[in-house]
């Protein structure tokens, strides 16, 4: 199965530079693109930026990578292995419904080589390998042993795309002639007579997933189905982000007036004995205002002043991050005594809190009006992620407003059960495939979010396909009966589960109710029962 | 380095091929001709004839000589082809142990694997005599649509020739390498493969990557130029009773100069629209009268008698396209493959269906032992960049309760394949579970072919349901169906035994290949005595001509008469030890002759 941005939250800590010389305004980049860029500084990380832009993490780090790949950023050190990134690009904000899913960053060979019985480039490679099956004795040369290993381990790990080494949009005959450019290395005939060991067996499964996987993408149908399914897993990754934040405590605006006030309070006691700087005083308002819509850079080349770093700290402090800095009382008491030197100016001071309040409030609401245009945009799209995102910071904004608070749950309810969807979609899609516990895992999460007996009855089924835990597919099957009783497909199911787990008189009571139900499964019972007696004896 | 030979074994010609460089060429025999008959037979003195003489004895030893083996070969006893072939086959077929059959030709009884055998010998032989040395290894030829029994019978009969058959190949894929190797085109291609016993249809794309994929693959086993040949006999032998009151099949010879005829004819009119058919004395009524047959078989009558042969092939096809999701219009050539396509009728049908004029470019009779050898340096050799990716032409699946068929690796999936399922116990302690395995495309089991049943033994002992045991079904690269089974717990593998099997056990083949041995060994002796029996013959009759002349001149003296005397005891001598094949003695006796040969000359020039 494939993970989707595992990595970039390990790209946390690391610090993107911008580039000189490179003229912003051409790059075919959006607004929230240019958002980022405008913070990347070489000073903040990858989570600061997220915390002054108020931008999800795995928003910036997929921004990040955009203006990466244009070369408008760069880094002191390199992320970490970006390998199975790959698939995690389609996580970039909301899902697109074109399925124009962005490139694999890393270069491909769409077309082989002349050379193109060399060992296949785009294959990740692994970060270690296992000496004792690298060095056993055999006719393999040492590339050709890796390149076998790198894609045996990551077989299940990788989708079809990055197997064969095609863009998300390549065409049949790109497909094709990717297969066969592999085939080249991974058919166990090109190493007819030769001692394989152990990598004969390894060849023979990389092989038969390639074929898969060629089939998979050369059939129309397949394909359609297998990008459905692609989309579905990141669909769910952020689903499920949406349902779980919902869970957690956020910093509420209250939380944030509260220090305002604490702030003001120990200001104005400041102010009172401060001597007032009219240079300094009028250029605060700007200052204060710039700093209020939360836009502009940290100013590093002058000197904070008070009110500026305070300003400074109450922008860190912006709710919708789950992790809040709050400097510790020794902070906000290195605060007030150095500026217990500077005379207060108590009516300065009111005036600027005013101002500073004003200009907030107004900005807010600008901010406000915008949030719910977008949610109410996202949920006529059908978007209930985006729509949650926005009426939850929607909500820290006011926190009071009702209206706001019933839409967010509303969405999040939306959001459940879009979850509960993408779940049963890609438990058909592996109950199809063949992958009974997978598939099983799929539909009791799907179940769990949207209680249908349909629903738990396949997750049954699955496990029984699998002779799995005959247990929990009794449970399963019981939790069907609980949300509607009287069906005759419970029983049958029931019925079997008590067959495979051979208590026979379970069974035929469960196989007799069935049939009682539904006379149409009579034939099915029949069939059964005399299995049942054949076994038995 | 081994050198590997392609073999073509043919349902009514064989043909066999090696790569010369990069280059695969054809091997003739002896007699010049670039393929053999698959004709066995066995004289009344014992002897076994193979080939071109065995065909030529066909008629007068109708009933042991063997032809069309490969109809017969990795079938049951009890299936309506090998009926069928009971009712037209002038040899002794028989029914074997577990439902195989058998062949009986004079007194002795041989299976169908060893029957073909003896055709590969030959082709061995032929190999060997043009390239000098010994020749171990072979790539060996079936239909696409022969099924896991036949392919293994196929091998057997390489094996007991003596024969390590590296690779099995399908006929079509074959054809399509001979077409494409080397050429660099990408193609998408229908192959078209109607031979003498059977039918097989393949889409294939080939390319200048080098690698050629199978699509989808379709066929008919029972359907070829016999099936022609057939009819034609069905229309004399009818008409014949009509006439004459008297049914010429129940006569072996007759049945056999009948089949000869038809042949010949069906052969005459691909190129002339019009041929006779004359028997004379065809058969006596027991009045000591004898009746003829003389018919006239127009082309168009023809095309009646064998319409229905004709469109199977074409719903075949079109079958074939399905599977492959292709239309018409997506392929780029056609190629016909095996002598039946050289008939007209064939040839308007196909390019009716194609929409266009199939590719002539290939050789019919030998495009298939081409591909084959090319294969065979593939597999071998380093150097050939070239993957062929073949397709199982049938599902593979068990049977489950209530005879249903069920399906693990679905047709047409590329190969090598493995697919595996997990099994448990019904009982506690039970350390067996048995497993039916089948090939075939029917829903029922019954319909379809049982490969055979494998036991899993030794399973631990524990509750019911407790022991997991994966069973993997692989079908390798031969296309030949292997199991294995693993304790999922402990990651033990599982013994598998094949019960119930049919076909040949491997003792049996053994015995088989020993005196396959035996017979080179013998053969091989019997080609060097006839160099020496020629040479004897010769100076024999040279002797016996000076004889009088030496007469003449030293006949009256004593030295005379001995010399005459001892020159005809070594010829007597000589005469005997050819008679005895005695090779030794031969030799011994033409040091003999040669001085008497020696001896007499110098009398003669001496006395004149």
């Amino acid at each position: 199965m494939v993970e989707p941005s595992s990595t970039p939250l390990s790209n946390a800590a690391l610090v993107p530079r911008p580039v000189t010389g490179v003229d912003v305004r051409r790059l075919p980049i959006g607004p929230e693109d240019a958002f980022v860029l405008s913070r990347v500084d070489g000073v903040l990380t990858q989570r600061d930026i997220g915390y002054c832009t108020g931008l999800l993490e795995e928003r910036v780090a997929v921004c990040l990578e955009t203006l990466e790949r244009l070369g408008a950023i760069d880094y002191a050190e390199r992320p970490h292995q970006r390998a199975s990134r790959a698939p995690s690009t389609s996580v970039k904000g909301p899902v697109s419904t074109t399925g124009e899913i962005a490139e694999v960053s890393r270069p491909i060979g769409s077309t082989p080589s002349a050379g193109s019985n060399e060992v296949p480039a785009s294959i990740p490679r692994l970060q270690s390998y296992d000496p004792a099956e690298l060095d056993t004795h055999c006719d393999l040369d040492v590339e050709r042993r890796k390149a076998i290993l790198d894609l045996y381990y990551q077989l299940e790990v990788l989708d079809h795309y990055v197997l064969l080494g095609v863009p998300r949009h390549a065409d049949k005959k790109q497909v094709k002639g990717a297969y066969y450019d592999r085939v080249k290395t991974f058919h166990p005939d090109r190493y007819y007579g030769k001692e394989l060991a152990h990598f004969r067996a390894k060849l023979e499964k990389c092989f038969g997933r390639l074929t898969d996987a060629h089939d998979t993408l050369t059939s129309g149908e397949k394909r359609q189905e297998y990008d459905a399914y692609l989309l579905s897993q990141a669909q769910i990754a952020e689903l499920e982000r949406a349902v779980r934040q919902a869970e957690q405590p956020t910093v509420t605006s209250a939380d944030f007036d509260d220090l305002e006030r604490r702030f003001a309070e120990s200001f104005s006691a400041v102010a009172k004995s401060s001597t007032s700087d009219p240079t300094m005083a009028t250029s605060q308002p700007e200052a204060a205002i710039t700093y209020a819509s939360g836009s502009g850079p940290v100013p590093s080349s002058r000197q904070l002043t008070d009110e500026e770093r305070r300003k400074a700290l109450a922008r860190k402090l912006r709710p919708s991050q789950a992790n809040l800095r709050i400097p510790s009382q020794a902070n906000l008491q290195a605060v007030t005594p150095s500026s217990a030197s500077i005379p207060p100016r108590e009516h300065i001071a009111e005036q600027l809190k005013r101002q500073y309040e004003l200009s907030r409030k107004s900005s807010n609401q600008a901010q406000l009006a915008a949030l719910l245009a977008d949610a109410d945009d996202a949920i006529a799209k059908g978007d209930p992620v985006r729509a949650a995102n926005a009426l939850r910071t929607a909500q820290s904004q006011s926190p009071k407003d009702t209206a706001i608070a019933e839409r967010l749950a509303a969405a999040q309810e939306q959001a459940a059960a879009a979850l509960a969807d993408t779940y049963l979609k890609q438990g058909e899609y592996e109950e199809k495939s063949g992958r009974w516990e997978a598939a099983a895992r799929s539909y009791e999460r799907a179940a769990r979010g949207k209680p249908l007996a349909g629903t738990w009855e396949s997750a049954a089924r699955c496990l029984l396909e699998t002779n799995g835990d005959l247990r929990a597919a009794g449970e399963y099957v019981r939790k069907a009966m609980v949300l509607s009783p009287g069906r005759s497909a419970s029983h049958l199911l029931l019925g079997r589960i008590f067959m495979a787990a051979r208590m026979r008189t379970s069974a035929v009571t469960e196989l007799e109710r069935a049939r009682s139900l539904d006379p149409n499964n009579s034939d099915t019972v029949a069939n059964l029962l005399k299995r049942l007696e054949r076994e038995s004896l | 380095m081994d050198r590997v030979i392609g073999i073509d074994l043919g349902t009514t010609n064989s043909c066999v091929a090696i790569m010369d460089g990069d280059t695969p060429v054809v091997i003739p025999n002896r007699g010049g001709y670039k393929t053999t008959p698959s004709i066995v037979a066995i004289t009344e003195a014992g002897k076994r004839l193979v080939g071109h003489i065995a065909k030529r004895q066909a008629i007068t030893n109708a009933e042991n000589t063997v032809y069309a083996a490969k109809r017969l070969i990795g079938r049951k006893w009890n299936t309506p082809q090998v009926k069928n072939a009971l009712l037209s086959c002038a040899y002794g077929i028989i029914e074997g142990p577990h439902q195989d059959l058998r062949i009986k030709l004079r007194d002795k009884i041989y299976s169908v694997p060893e029957v073909s055998s003896m055709v590969l010998q030959e082709m061995k032989i032929i190999a060997e005599d043009y390239l000098g040395e010994p020749v171990t290894k072979a790539v060996i030829t079936v239909p696409a649509y022969f099924n896991d029994n036949q392919r293994q019978a196929t091998k057997d009969a390489g094996q007991i020739a003596g024969l390590d058959v590296i690779r099995i190949i399908n006929e079509p894929t074959a054809a399509s390498l001979a077409y494409g190797f080397g050429k660099g085109f990408d193609k998408t291609i229908v192959v078209y493969d109607l031979g003498g016993g059977t039918f097989d249809v393949s889409v294939l794309e080939i390319g200048s990557h080098g690698v050629f994929k199978v699509i989808a693959t379709t066929g008919d086993t029972f359907l070829g130029g016999e099936d022609f040949d057939l009819r034609i006999i069905d229309w004399l032998v009818e008409r014949f009773l009509e006439e004459h009151g008297v049914d010429l099949r129940q006569d072996r010879m007759a049945l056999q100069r009948l089949r000869d005829a038809a042949e010949k004819a069906k052969c005459e009119l691909s190129s002339v629209s019009e041929t006779e058919i004359n028997l004379p004395f065809i058969i006596s009524t027991g009045r000591n009268e004898a009746l003829h047959l003389q018919r006239t078989l127009s082309r168009s009558v023809l095309e009646t008698l064998t319409a229905d042969l004709v469109d199977r092939t074409i719903q075949i096809t079109k079958q074939a396209f399905a599977e492959a999701r292709l239309g018409v219009r997506d392929v780029d050539e056609t190629i016909l493959v095996g002598g039946m396509t050289r008939m007209p009728a064939v040839q308007r049908a196909v390019a009716q269906l194609i929409g266009k004029e199939p590719n002539r470019g290939v050789h019919p009779d030998e495009v298939v032992a081409l591909g084959a050898a090319i294969q065979g340096a593939a597999l071998v050799e380093d150097r050939h960049n070239m993957i062929l990716l073949d397709v199982t032409p049938h599902a593979l699946g068990i049977m489950t309760v209530g005879a249903h068929f069920e399906e693990l690796i679905p047709q047409n999936t590329t190969v090598p394949t493995s697919r595996a399922k997990t099994f448990t116990t019904s009982r506690d302690n039970q350390t067996a579970v048995k497993i039916l395995v089948m090939q075939g495309e029917n829903q029922k089991a019954d319909d379809n072919e049982l490969l055979g049943e494998f036991v899993l033994t030794g399973l631990r002992r524990a509750l019911k349901g407790q022991v997991e045991i994966e069973v993997t079904f692989s079908i390798n690269t031969d296309g030949i169906v292997s199991v294995s089974a693993k304790d999922l717990e402990t990651g033990q593998a599982q013994s598998i035994q094949v019960t119930a099997s049919s076909g040949l056990t491997s003792d049996e083949v053994k015995d088989m290949m020993s005196n396959a041995a035996d017979y080179m060994v013998e053969r091989r002796a019997d080609e060097a005595f006839e160099g020496i029996k020629q040479t004897i013959e010769t100076l024999v009759s040279q002797v016996e001509s000076m004889i009088p002349d030496v007469e003449r001149v030293v006949g009256g003296s004593d030295f005379g008469r001995d010399a005459l005397a001892k020159a005809k005891a070594v010829v007597f001598k000589a005469r005997d030890a050819v008679v005895r094949k005695d090779a030794a003695a031969c030799t011994e006796q033409t040091d003999m002759l040669d001085r008497t040969i020696r001896m007499f000359k110098g009398v003669v020039t001496r006395g004149n």
